[in-house]
Formats: C-alpha cells, sequence, structure tokens
C-alpha cells in the first residue's frame, strides 16, 4: 500500500550496498553488509533495527561517510558518496549529516563547555561567524539546557548531556540526522523527552532521521523501519498512522517483507508461527484482485 | 578492523612531501650539532624539492586553501589544546629532558672545545706564522745568505697579506763527523751539533716546563746548553756529542772547539711527557746561543766544521756535510676567540701558498730539502680534527641518555595516541578535515615544544655546570672545565629541540590525522612494528647472545688473526645484544607476565593474581614501560662499572708501570745522603733501592737476531715489603721468588738467556702461554715476576725470539752483568737507571711527600725524577675525553632513576584516568580501600622490580662481556688485563633510591584513588 502522504523523492538511496572486513587477529574476512537495498525520503524518520552485529552501525557509518561500501553506490541528496574525495566527504560530514551516538563520551568532547562543543562544530565548517553564538544558545536553550551552556560533559547529567550532543549534531543545520541508539543510555521520562524533541524537528523542519533503536516505542512512531539481519534487510514496516502521530500504543504499522534481487522473502516469524507454515509454501495467484497469497503445504504428497 | 582501504591518490604525494620534509630537518639538526658544510649541500637538495612540492600541493589543492582561514583555525587549534591539556604535559616532560641531553651536548662539546682551542691555538707557544725548514748541503756563508733571503722574502710576504711581521729566529743544525772505535776497528758515524738562535718568545716557552729553573731570567747573550734526561754529565759527554770537541782526541788534535755556555739544565722525564708533541722539542737538546753572538759563533762553527771536514776527506772517512734548519716568522696575532677562524685560515692558506711558490724560485739540488709551512694553521686544523672527534665522542657516550628521553616521548605519545585517537575521531564526526586536523596537531607539537624548550633551556644550564663539575662527586681528582655557552646556543637549541619534536610526534600524527571513524568498541590491535614482524628482535638478541657465550665459554686459539676477528665481531655482538635485548623485553614481557599470573591465580588467587593479570593484558603498555626502565638500568649498570674499572686499570697500570707508590729515578744508591732524605720524609713506610738496565745483546753474539734483555737488580731483604706485586698473574709469590735471588740465583724466563748471559745459578720459571697478552710495562719487571713475558716465535729456519725478556737478580749480580757488557769492548749500549722503590703511607698526600723529597734533594747534586701513582692516575684523567665520558656515565644514574620515576608516575597516571571504573567495579564487588591501593601499588612494583632485575643482569653481563673482549682482542696489548669492578654500594644506593621514589610515585595516586566512594568511580566523576 502506498502511503501518499510520504514525500515523492528518494533522499538516501542504497543500491546493492556491501561491506567486507578483514579481522586482523584471525585474519578472518567476513561480510557486514550484504547487499543492502533501502530508500528513504526526505523528511522522514526512519528506524533501522536489528540484532546485535546485524551490521545497523555499520549502515549507518556508511551513510554518514565514514566509511566507504566495498561495492554498492550510496546516494544521499542526489550526492553519489562513493564518488566524493577526502575534502568532499569533510563538506558532506560538515553539512549534510548530522551524528548523534548512544553515549555522550562520544558527541562530546571533553574538557569543552556545551556551548563549545556547539561553536566548535561551527568553526571547522566555517558556519557564518556573527551567527554562531546566537544559534548554540537557541540550540541550546531549545534542548532545555539554557542555564547549562557552560558547563562541561562532566558537570552535565546522561540526559543533558545527550541533550547538549543532539545540539552539537544539529549545529550546522543538517539535512540528515543520524542517530546511533540516542535513547539506549536513557530513562524513560528523557527518551520521550528527545523522541518527541526528534519529531518536532522532524515536524518543523522537515530533517530527515534515520536511528538506530533497539526502543519499541521510538520504532513504532518512525514512518518506516528496516529491519537488519546478518547484513541484508530482512523486513521493513511501515507506519499506516499519519505522519505526526506521537501516541506509539496507538500507532498503526504495517509488515513488508523485502524481495531480494533473487526473488526470496522472508516471512515474519509469528506469521509462520501463526499460519504453521513448515517448511514449504504455496503460492495462491489471484488475478481479479491482483494479489498473491501463501499458504502453508505438508511435505507428503 | 580494516578495512578494505580506497587508495587514495594523493597518499603518495603527501608522503614525498613528508619525507623531503623530515630529510631536510634531520640534515638540519646534522648541521647544527656537527656544524658541516656538507650538511648545508644536502639540505639544500632536500629543502629544494620539499618547497616545490609544497607549492604544488598549495596551488593544487584548494581545500588546502580554505583551512588556511587563520581565525576559526586559531579557535579550533585553541580547543584542540584545551582538549589535549593532560596529553601535553605528558609528551612534554620527556620533550625537556630531551632538550636538556641535545643542550648538555652542546654545552658540554662547546666547554671541551673553548678549553682545547685555548691550549691547543690561542695559548700554543708555537704560534709561528710560517716555518721555513731546509736540509741543504752548503758552505756556511751561502746557507747563511740563504736563510736572510728566506727572511727578507717572507717580510714582504706579510706584509702583502696584511700580515703584521714581529720578528724571526733560526734554528740550526749540522752534522758533524765523530770518530769511533769499536772492538773491531775505527769508523766514523755521523752525530750532530745544534745551534739554536734563541729569543725572550722561546724562553718563554721554556717556564712551562716543570725542572726548568724559574730563576733564570732571559739574557740576549746568554748561552743555555740543554741535555736530554739519560745523558751522564760527568763523563764526557759534552765533547762527544759534538758540542766540543775532545782535547785529546787523536782525531781531532789541534783543534779546538768550545762554545762558551753560561748554564746548563739537564731535562728530565717528565718535561718530555708534558711537551713530547711540541715539534720544538722534537730534538731540542744542544746549545741555545743568544742574538748577539749567534752570528759569530755560526761563523766560528764554520771554521771549526771546515776543519772536521778536511781532516776526514784526508783520512778517508765519512762526512756528512749537510746542515738543516728552521726559520721561524712571528707575526702578530690576533684573539683567535673572537674572530672568524674560517676567514683566517684562508688568508693563512694564501699566504702558505705564496710562501711555496716564492720557494720554487730557490735553486735547490737533488738530495736536499726546502719547505715552508705555517705552525699556526697546522695547529687550527689540528683543533679542528680534535674537536669532530670531540663531538663524536659527545654524541656518542650521551646517545644512550638521548635515546632514553626520545623513548620517553615515544612512549608517552604512544600512550595517549589511542586516547587521542578517540577524541580525532569525535572531531571527525564533527566535520574536522585531515589538514585541518594535521595542523591542529602540528600546532600542539609546536606549543609544546615551546614550553618544553623553555623549561629545558632553564634547566640545562645549572644542570650542565652540574655535569661538568661532576667528576669531584666520584673523587676522580681532575679539575672542572668551566662552563662556555656559545654564542649561538640560542638559536641553534630551540631549532634542535623542535626538530627532535617534530620527528617523534610525526608517526603519531600522520596516524591520528587520518583516523577514521567506528563505532564499534575501540581497542584496536596496532600492527607491530617491523622489526617485530620479521622477527628481527629475536634473531638479533638470539644471535648476540649465543655468539657472546660461545666466546667466553669456549676458547679459541686458531691462529692470532682469527681469534682478534671474533673478539672485534664480538664487538659488534654485544651492541647488538644492548639493542634488542630491551626490544625482546617488550616482546614477551606481558606473556610471561600472563603465565605467571595463569600460574598464581590457579595456585591460590590474592592480590597478586590480580595484579599480575592487569598486566598481563598489556593493555596499560605495561611492556614498552618495562623495556624504557630496562633500557635505563642497563645503561647505568654500565655506566656505574666502566667508570670504575677504568679507574682501578689506570691505577693498576701505572702500578705496573712505576712499581712501587713512589720511586725515585737517576739517583745515586752510593749518595750518603739518600737513605737520610727518604727516611727523614714523612709519609714513606719502606724503601727499597733498584736498578736496571736494558742491553741489546745481539752486538755481542751472533746466536740471537733481535732481542733486547732487561735486567732487574733488587734488593731481596726489602723489595717485597715496598714493591708492587699481584698473585693474580703469577704462579709464584713473589717472596718465593726473591727468596731464590736472596740465595744468589738469577731468574729467568728462558735458558737461552741464561746461557747467553754466562749465568750458573738460575731458576727457570715457567710463565701462561698465551699469544694474546705481551709486554707494554715499562718500568717495571716487564712482567717477568709477573710471569708473563713476549713469546719466542719460531720461524722455518731459526728460532727467532722476538722482543724483551728479562732477568730478576740482585744489585750486584745485576751490577757484573752490566760490567761484563761494558768490558766487552770498552764502550756499553745500554742504559742504567738507579732508582729507589717507595712505599707510602695509606692515605698519605703524595703530592706532598714529593715535594718535601724534591726540596731535600735541592742540596744535593742532583734532582732525582720522581714519578707516584697517584701523579700519573690523575694527569691521566686529567684528559678532555675522559672527563667528558665520565661525566656523561654520572649523568646517565641521574637521569635513568628521574626517567624511571617518571615511567612509574605515567603508570600510575594511565591507571587513575583509564581505569577508574575498573576499580569501581572492583570495589562494588567488595575490595576495600587498602586491597585497592596493595593491588595498584604491587602491579607498579612488579614493573619496577622486573626492570630492575633485567636492566642490571643484562648491564653487568654486557660489561662483563665487554672487558672480556677488550682483554683478548689484543687491545693496546694491556697489561694487566681489565677487571670488572661493581661498586656495590653505589649500585644499591643508586636502586635503593629509585625504588624509593617509585613508590612514592605511584604510592600517592594509587592511595587517592583507593579511598574515592565507589559511586563517583564509576560514574567517572
Amino acid at each position: 500500500m502506498k502511503d501518499s502522504e510520504f514525500l515523492e523523492s528518494d533522499f538516501i538511496h542504497l543500491n546493492q550496498v556491501t561491506k567486507n572486513y578483514k579481522d586482523p587477529a584471525s585474519n578472518i574476512k567476513f561480510q557486514a553488509l550484504r547487499g543492502i537495498d533501502l530508500t528513504i525520503s526526505q523528511g522522514s524518520i526512519t528506524a533501522i533495527i536489528g540484532p546485535s552485529g546485524a551490521g545497523k552501525s555499520t549502515l549507518l557509518n556508511i551513510l554518514g561517510g565514514m566509511t566507504f561500501p566495498s561495492t554498492g553506490s550510496v546516494t544521499v541528496d542526489n550526492m553519489l558518496l562513493n564518488d566524493l574525495d577526502d575534502h568532499g566527504l569533510d563538506t558532506y560530514r560538515r553539512n549534510v549529516v548530522g551524528f548523534l551516538w548512544q553515549l555522550p563520551e562520544r558527541n562530546l568532547l571533553p574538557n569543552l563547555t556545551a556551548l563549545e562543543n556547539i561553536t566548535f562544530s561551527m568553526e571547522v565548517s566555517g558556519y557564518p561567524r556573527q551567527e554562531r553564538i546566537t544559534r548554540a544558545k537557541e540550540l541550546l536553550k531549545s534542548v532545555g539546557l539554557g542555564n547549562r551552556m557552560n558547563h562541561k560533559l562532566g558537570q552535565l547529567s546522561g540526559g543533558e548531556a545527550q541533550r547538549a550532543s543532539l545540539s552539537v549534531a544539529l549545529a550546522n543545520k543538517p539535512k540528515v540526522l543520524l542517530a546511533d541508539e540516542p535513547t539506549g543510555e536513557l530513562d524513560s521520562e528523557t527518551t520521550m523527552e528527545i523522541i518527541d524533541y526528534l519529531k518536532q524537528l522532524n515536524a518543523d523542519l522537515g530533517l530527515t532521521i534515520v536511528v538506530v533503536t533497539h526502543d519499541n516505542r521510538f520504532e513504532r512512531l518512525t514512518h518506516q523501519s528496516y529491519n537488519i539481519l546478518d547484513g541484508s534487510i530482512a523486513g521493513l514496516r511501515r507506519s499506516r498512522s499519519k505522519l505526526d502521530s506521537t501516541d506509539w500504543r496507538t500507532a498503526e504499522r504495517e509488515e513488508v517483507a523485502v524481495v531480494d534481487q533473487f526473488g526470496k522473502v522472508r516471512i515474519p516469524s509469528h506469521l509462520r508461527q501463526k499460519y504453521h507454515f513448515g517448511r514449504y509454501i504455496r503460492f495462491i495467484e489471484d488475478t481479479e484482485s491482483g494479489r498473491v497469497y501463501i499458504e502453508g503445504v505438508e511435505h507428503e504428497l | 578492523m580494516n578495512e578494505f582501504h580506497r587508495i587514495n591518490k594523493n597518499e603518495k604525494q603527501k608522503s614525498w612531501l613528508l619525507r623531503n620534509f623530515l630529510l631536510t630537518i634531520n640534515f638540519y639538526l646534522m648541521f647544527l650539532l656537527f656544524d658541516g658544510k656538507f650538511f648545508l649541500y644536502v639540505i639544500g637538495f632536500f629543502g629544494f624539492f620539499t618547497v616545490i612540492l609544497l607549492l604544488k600541493k598549495i596551488i593544487q589543492s584548494t581545500s588546502f586553501r580554505r583551512e588556511l582561514n587563520s581565525k576559526d583555525l586559531t579557535k579550533i587549534i585553541y580547543k584542540f589544546l584545551k582538549i589535549n591539556k593532560l596529553f601535553i604535559v605528558a609528551a612534554i616532560l620527556g620533550l625537556i629532558f630531551s632538550t636538556i641531553i641535545l643542550a648538555q651536548i652542546v654545552l658540554v662539546s662547546g666547554s671541551y672545545d673553548q678549553q682545547i682551542f685555548t691550549e691547543m691555538v690561542a695559548d700554543s707557544q708555537d704560534n709561528y706564522i710560517l716555518t721555513y725548514e731546509g736540509h741543504i748541503d752548503l758552505q756556511f756563508a751561502e746557507l747563511n745568505s740563504m736563510i736572510g733571503d728566506l727572511e727578507h722574502s717572507a717580510i714582504n710576504l706579510l706584509n702583502s697579506h696584511n700580515f703584521e711581521y714581529l720578528e724571526s729566529f733560526v734554528n740550526f743544525r749540522h752534522s758533524i763527523p765523530v770518530v769511533l772505535n769499536s772492538m773491531d776497528d775505527e769508523y766514523t758515524e755521523s752525530t750532530s751539533i745544534n745551534l739554536y738562535e734563541w729569543n725572550d718568545n722561546f724562553f718563554q716557552f721554556l717556564y712551562q716546563f716543570p725542572s726548568f729553573d724559574k730563576s733564570l731570567v732571559f739574557n740576549e747573550s746568554l748561552n743555555l746548553a740543554i741535555f736530554d734526561p739519560d745523558c751522564d754529565l760527568d763523563t764526557d759527554y759534552i765533547y762527544n756529542n759534538g758540542l766540543g770537541v775532545i782535547p785529546n782526541n787523536d782525531m781531532t788534535q789541534n783543534i779546538s772547539f768550545s762554545i762558551p755556555v753560561d748554564r746548563i739544565w739537564k731535562t728530565t722525564q717528565q718535561d718530555d711527557i708534558y711537551f713530547n708533541e711540541n715539534e720544538l722539542w722534537n730534538n731540542p737538546f744542544g746549545i741555545y746561543i743568544g742574538e748577539n753572538m749567534y752570528i759569530t759563533n755560526r761563523t766560528h762553527l764554520e771554521h771549526i766544521l771546515n776543519e772536521y771536514s778536511e781532516v776526514i776527506d784526508s783520512r778517508g772517512g765519512y762526512n756528512d756535510g749537510s746542515s738543516s734548519f728552521r726559520l721561524f716568522i712571528i707575526a702578530e696575532i690576533p684573539d683567535l676567540h673572537t674572530i672568524n677562524l674560517d676567514e683566517y685560515k684562508k688568508r693563512l692558506r694564501r699566504l702558505v701558498l705564496d710562501a711555496e711558490r716564492d720557494l720554487y724560485q730557490q735553486d735547490v739540488q737533488e738530495g736536499n730539502y726546502l719547505g715552508v709551512y705555517s705552525p699556526l694553521l697546522s695547529n687550527i686544523m689540528n683543533y679542528e680534527f680534535y674537536v669532530v672527534g670531540l663531538k663524536l665522542t659527545m654524541l656518542l657516550v650521551s646517545g644512550p641518555l638521548l635515546i632514553i628521553s626520545m623513548y620517553l616521548v615515544y612512549f608517552s605519545l604512544s600512550l595517549v595516541e589511542s586516547r587521542k585517537s578517540r577524541l580525532v575521531a569525535i572531531m571527525k564526526i564533527r566535520g574536522i578535515s585531515t589538514e585541518q586536523a594535521t595542523i591542529t596537531m602540528i600546532s600542539e607539537v609546536i606549543f609544546g615544544s615551546i614550553l618544553a624548550l623553555i623549561t629545558g633551556l632553564i634547566m640545562s644550564i645549572p644542570w650542565t655546570i652540574l655535569s661538568l663539575k661532576s667528576s669531584g662527586l666520584l673523587e676522580f681528582d681532575a679539575s672542572p672545565i668551566p662552563l662556555v655557552i656559545p654564542t649561538d646556543f640560542y638559536w641553534k637549541l630551540p631549532f634542535m629541540s623542535m626538530i627532535l619534536a617534530f620527528n617523534l610526534n610525526i608517526a603519531s600524527i600522520r596516524a591520528l590525522s587520518k583516523t577514521s571513524v567506528d563505532s564499534a568498541e575501540v581497542f584496536i590491535e596496532k600492527r607491530p612494528p617491523f622489526w617485530q614482524r620479521y622477527y628481527l628482535d629475536l634473531i638479533g638478541f638470539g644471535t648476540s647472545l649465543v655468539y657472546l657465550i660461545y666466546i667466553r665459554i669456549i676458547p679459541v686459539e686458531v691462529n692470532e688473526i682469527f681469534d682478534i676477528v671474533l673478539q672485534v665481531i664480538g664487538i659488534y655482538m654485544l651492541f647488538i645484544f644492548i639493542l634488542f635485548a630491551p626490544l625482546v623485553v617488550s616482546r614477551y614481557f606481558s606473556n610471561a607476565i600472563g603465565i605467571a599470573s595463569d600460574y598464581i591465580w590457579n595456585k591460590e588467587g590474592g592480590i597478586i593474581a590480580l595484579s599480575t593479570k592487569n598486566m598481563g593484558k598489556n593493555r596499560f603498555s605495561s611492556s614498552k614501560l618495562v623495556t624504557l626502565m630496562m633500557f635505563g638500568l642497563m645503561c647505568s649498570t654500565i655506566g656505574i662499572v666502566i667508570p670504575d674499572t677504568f679507574m682501578s686499570y689506570t691505577e693498576e697500570k701505572q702500578y705496573y708501570d712505576i712499581g712501587a707508590d713512589m720511586v725515585l729515578n737517576g739517583i745515586n744508591q752510593s749518595d750518603p745522603h739518600l737513605s737520610q732524605f727518604i727516611e727523614e720524609t714523612e709519609g714513606i713506610v719502606s724503601y727499597s733501592m733498584v736498578v736496571r738496565g736494558v742491553i741489546n745483546p745481539w752486538q755481542y753474539s751472533n746466536d740471537i737476531s733481535d732481542t733486547e734483555t732487561i735486567i732487574l737488580g733488587i734488593d731481596p731483604d726489602s723489595f717485597v715489603e715496598t714493591a708492587f706485586w699481584n698473585d693474580d698473574y703469577a704462579e709464584s709469590s713473589l717472596e718465593t721468588i726473591v727468596e731464590s735471588v736472596k740465595g744468589d740465583r738469577t731468574i729467568a724466563m728462558q735458558s737461552d738467556i741464561i746461557r747467553l748471559n754466562n749465568i750458573d745459578d738460575y731458576l727457570i720459571l715457567s710463565n701462561g702461554y698465551s699469544y694474546r697478552i705481551s709486554l707494554s710495562v715499562e718500568e717495571s719487571f716487564k712482567y717477568f715476576p709477573n710471569l708473563v713475558t713476549m713469546i719466542p716465535h719460531e720461524f722455518e729456519d731459526d728460532n727467532y725470539y722476538y722482543g724483551s725478556v728479562g732477568i730478576l737478580t740482585s744489585i750486584d749480580t745485576a751490577g757484573s752483568l752490566f760490567q761484563m757488557y761494558s768490558n766487552v769492548d770498552g764502550e756499553s749500549d745500554f742504559t742504567i737507571t738507579e732508582s729507589v722503590y717507595l712505599k707510602l703511607e695509606e692515605g698519605v698526600n703524595a703530592t706532598m711527600v714529593k715535594e718535601e723529597l724534591i726540596s731535600k734533594f735541592n742540596s744535593s747534586l742532583y734532582q732525582p725524577w720522581i714519578t707516584s701513582v697517584d701523579e700519573q692516575v690523575s694527569q691521566s684523567l686529567d684528559d678532555p675525553f675522559s672527563k667528558m665520558i665520565l661525566a656523561s656515565m654520572q649523568n646517565l644514574l641521574i637521569i635513568t632513576v628521574l626517567i624511571c620515576i617518571i615511567a612509574i608516575t605515567y603508570f600510575s597516571f594511565i591507571t587513575i584516568s583509564e581505569r577508574k571504573r575498573e576499580i569501581g567495579v572492583y570495589r562494588a564487588l567488595g575490595l576495600i580501600s587498602n586491597q585497592i591501593f596493595q593491588m595498584l601499588l604491587l602491579e607498579s612494583l612488579i614493573l619496577l622490580f622486573s626492570a630492575v632485575f633485567m636492566g642490571l643482569f643484562a648491564g653487568l653481563f654486557s660489561s662483563h662481556m665487554l672487558f672480556y673482549i677488550l682483554n683478548n682482542i689484543g687491545f693496546s696489548y694491556q697489561i694487566p688485563p681489565f677487571k670488572l669492578i661493581i661498586n656495590w654500594a653505589l649500585m644499591f644506593g643508586f636502586i635503593g633510591i629509585l625504588i624509593i621514589f617509585s613508590i612514592v610515585g605511584s604510592g600517592l595516586p594509587s592511595k587517592r584513588l583507593a579511598n574515592r566512594q565507589t559511586g563517583s568511580i564509576l560514574r567517572g566523576d
């Protein structure tokens, strides 16, 4: 089903992206990503979910221009990342992408205040000098840290530090925000604050957000969520609710299976269990409705 | 995890730029240290390419131009410094040490440089601007005329080259025939008469000689005769050596020749020692006559020589009528300390070239010689050559210190690098480019270098003064060199320090600026260094250790050359061992600790097991830390052992050379006052008469081709208690040997010598055969009683005895032998010296004893030449090289203590900053503060004691092997051999200080951390 409220253009497009690693200790080569195809529309919030070691963070790093795919192409905002040189990547990281890690220690530089952290991002990117302080203060106020501007990382609580990190990520007005488990370290209340703030940003600024999360609540409030398993897209869930739905409990989602280039489809496990699918299924074609149904089949003839 | 890297097409270009830059700055460092012009050319070559590549990069790279936005860059740099302030402090300490060591190299070598310049050049007594020397077969009148022409020419030359002529004088030497009688017939040989013109300048030169009469005042008409120390003034020497004519000599009847001599000065061996390199002193013996008398006496001499020539010619004898002369030209010399020496040298070279050109016009017949040179220029060039050696020695000796301090920088950088890379990764996420990161890190290096430089500069002056004076700390009794700060010190040192900082940091900067971001947990296993990858450390260490043990245990005596080659290779193997032993420790320390830890853990667990467990994982670079401390301790151990061993060797060698605590040479044993003088002098315990003669018996026998015999006559009653003796090298004790002498037997090494000398009652002592050990001792027993002597070499045709052999006997028997030789042909070709050995009281001041003896002998007809072991040892240690090496050894000790303290403190610092959560978990699990404190302290102590044990062992082994090889290499065939002297008191004191300071350095932070609240630790506050 096509959601007409989604934007038409593909803002982010990954085509058959693979990523190979070699561990120097064991000399073993392995594939972290095995042919990822996904598209993200501009102005959407997309979640990337999956078990540990599935390749979520690798995917995020590729989107953030911090590592290159081994094969495949990555296009963000009509820029083919594969073709960018070092300077191009620097510009991409400065102006197009904002990054938010799970741990505040990875977002904020030590010995610098919250304000200095934000202005640092602006200084490296050449953000107009006269606007830096003003914008930095505005960002901090918007996340509720107006009176904690001159505090350093060690002087902020976990939630405050994460909010400051969010401000840092937004300093240069990025077009896409990449967040790696941004609420993983936070309590429930703060988590919802962050989620609400992100949704607000998305609504107000049309900021495209890609977030890796295990949080069910967050996942249910995104427009779509990709399920990654063993380096491949195993499934897709899309929101049937309106974009401005804020109640994760009432958010309706549809399960969408991903058909890979070989025609393989993964049936979600809860459906397999519910409908007792064994090892074999049968395809039933309904030409009138233009649908194909599946049903479980016994092996014995 | 490594990625499959996309090749960066700019990578190669950048690395060429970096390579050229590094080569340029390092050659500049060499230039600053050694002042070699060659380096300038190389700097120009590489610098040119560096500039070209840099310009190319700037032009090609738009991003680079963008990064030059200075305002933003300044802010970024400021924030980077703020972020990294603790890491800067960590790196600075090592840089401060490096700066201090570099400064010390420059200042110490500069101070010695100035002293040597003063001694060799500025204050030199033979700074003649030009010296003409000739060996000409001419009649006197013609020679006089030639010398006059040369003088005139020289004066013109000086004027044309803007040198101010002062004066000149001539030394003249003419060979005249003297008839001698041998056993077989009468024959003529040539001797020489030396006649010198002298002046006030030369007179001042003589004042420096120890035995010269300082009360003598220069007088232009004064005639002074100078005789060598071995001449016997009581005989006809003055006449037999051509200074006069024997009135009753048949050959010279009717010829009388004499030059009135106002004063006679007989030099001593001491005078020789002081000035044996002075060219004037090559043959100083003769008559020095004043200017006014010279011409008169030269004319007179000419007459005599002409008559002599006629006589010899008529007899058909040999007549060598050649004359040699030296014409010294003295000019005004500027203050050589302040002028541009290179420019002055060029002027002197041009002067010499023109003088040589003028000489070509002189008609010099074949067989004659006439030449010119500049002694001043030679002095300057000798000085420059000497100073290069000095600087190289300084660098070599200070090398370990420099390596240790640089390794400290490298170590601290590697400790912080992984932590810094995390910060750089965050900055990269925020958009910092590689260029910005590089510029930022370079700025950090510059900032740190400036801080280190300022601190290092301030501390280097007192440190250098201390090191120059430190020879007195270990009672070497050498006068300290005054500190001289070169004018270029204050601009040279910043450059050197900066270059050093770049060298050490550049790899880190490159690695960090290329930091990629990885969201996975970062402990990325770094690629091991190349020597580990290719097992070079194991190969080098294993090979060197096996080789050294082999040559130590298994004596190889194939032939002399082969054995020497083996020992020489041993020296190289020793260097390899010293270099690679710490690297092997670096490779295996963690593993070894891990094994120990597992054992302890399985056995009983506890705090020790926990401490060793942490180090086994090598998370905190414990291997590098131990390597650093071990290398320092190894060098310090060597630094403690070598000076003491050399001191002991120097002292013992002097004993073997001299024979006793003090020796009076050239005495008259029949002098009735001799015993009285000695017995009245305070500080003398006993004395013993000795007579020594050196004989060449080949003149008397055709059986031996070339053997010199030394006869030592002793007084057996007093010899044992007075003379020096060491049982280590002898098979028999001195008492046993002297007992034989008492029984009027003669002791010898080979029976043939006994046979040749017709000695009836003798004793042959066996000796230990080894071609490694040979004779070198001059005055003492010639190692006869020590049972070491030259070994006969057998050739195909004859038994060929080579070198010196010795005979020990009583004074009376020796006298008989001397008489026998003297009766052979009426003349003797041997020298006999009568001496007295003195044994001094323990701790007595030898100089005072000597002075008292000299004053007593002033009333007698002769003044003995007195040598003492203490005096000789002091003189040998007064050499600039000795002082420099000894001072640097002492610095090594101090530096190593500081390095180890800092290393342990670093470890504690890392523990505090990186292990808070871990320690919080320990607390949460139930460990109490004391237990955590014990654990942290134990970790530091295990590191320290491991390093101490390994460093000590490696250092002692290296020292032992060094001296073993030196002994066996036939190194100047020294006797006695080197004996390893270990000052255990100093060793343990040094280690004790190290342990105490290290405990304090690690204990305080550990205590502080252990006492903190669990919650705050876990939160990471």
